[in-house]
């Protein structure tokens, strides 16, 4: 028999155990406000000073027509600074047509007129075959 | 509350010293830049479209 000098039977055995619910500590995260001060406007003339809030943030202006955007801002020195945003117009799509030049509708031209010759041409080598086959059947018939 | 009072308050409310205007005043006021406070004092009359007799009649008026 064996002899464990430090063996205790009794011992408890102490396993880290996994607790699903550790202690909640408190994290404070600090409150972001992430809305945007602004509203719409009629005229830029109607914004007041007090429109602008005091805490160095912008506050954005637009336009009700859609035709300017103002961002506004308190400086340190006491004035306030306005950032003009102008809508960018959408650039007109060019009016794409195949006969908008001379020289697209002559190449047009050609292709048809060489289109024509061509079928001409095949028309001139089925007419005489078909002229000899209605011959054929008109001798048949009579 | 002394001015003293009145700017260590002013020094201990966080939300007010992220506010550049304030800082910027609160430094001038350190510094003891008296045409720089002047000078914010106009700006923020002008923005506001009122004139500083008119605000400082209204204070000095009231506290008196």
């Amino acid at each position: 028999m064996n002899y464990y000098p430090n063996y205790n039977p009794y011992q408890q055995i102490i396993t880290p155990q996994y607790n699903p619910y550790p202690s909640a500590q408190p994290i404070q995260q600090p409150i972001q406000n992430n809305s945007i001060a602004g509203r719409m406007v009629d005229d830029f003339a109607n914004i007041v000073a007090n429109d602008v809030p005091m805490d160095g943030s912008a506050a954005v202006f637009v336009k009700r027509d859609m035709t300017e955007i103002q961002a506004k801002r308190w400086n340190p020195d006491g004035t306030i600074s306005t950032v003009r945003f102008e809508p960018q117009k959408q650039a007109e799509i060019p009016k794409t047509s195949i006969l908008s030049s001379d020289e697209e509708k002559s190449v047009f031209d050609t292709y048809f007129a060489r289109l024509n010759e061509r079928l001409d041409h095949l028309e001139g080598m089925i007419a005489p075959q078909k002229s000899v086959r209605q011959k054929k059947e008109n001798e048949n018939e009579s | 509350m002394n001015p003293n009072q009145l700017l260590n308050s002013i020094l201990s409310n966080s939300s007010l010293m992220q506010n550049p205007m304030a800082k910027n005043t609160l430094e001038m006021y350190r510094r003891g830049d008296i045409d720089g406070l002047k000078r914010i004092a106009e700006n923020l009359c002008k923005e506001r479209g009122v004139s500083v007799d008119s605000v400082a009649q209204n204070i000095f008026g009231k506290t008196k």
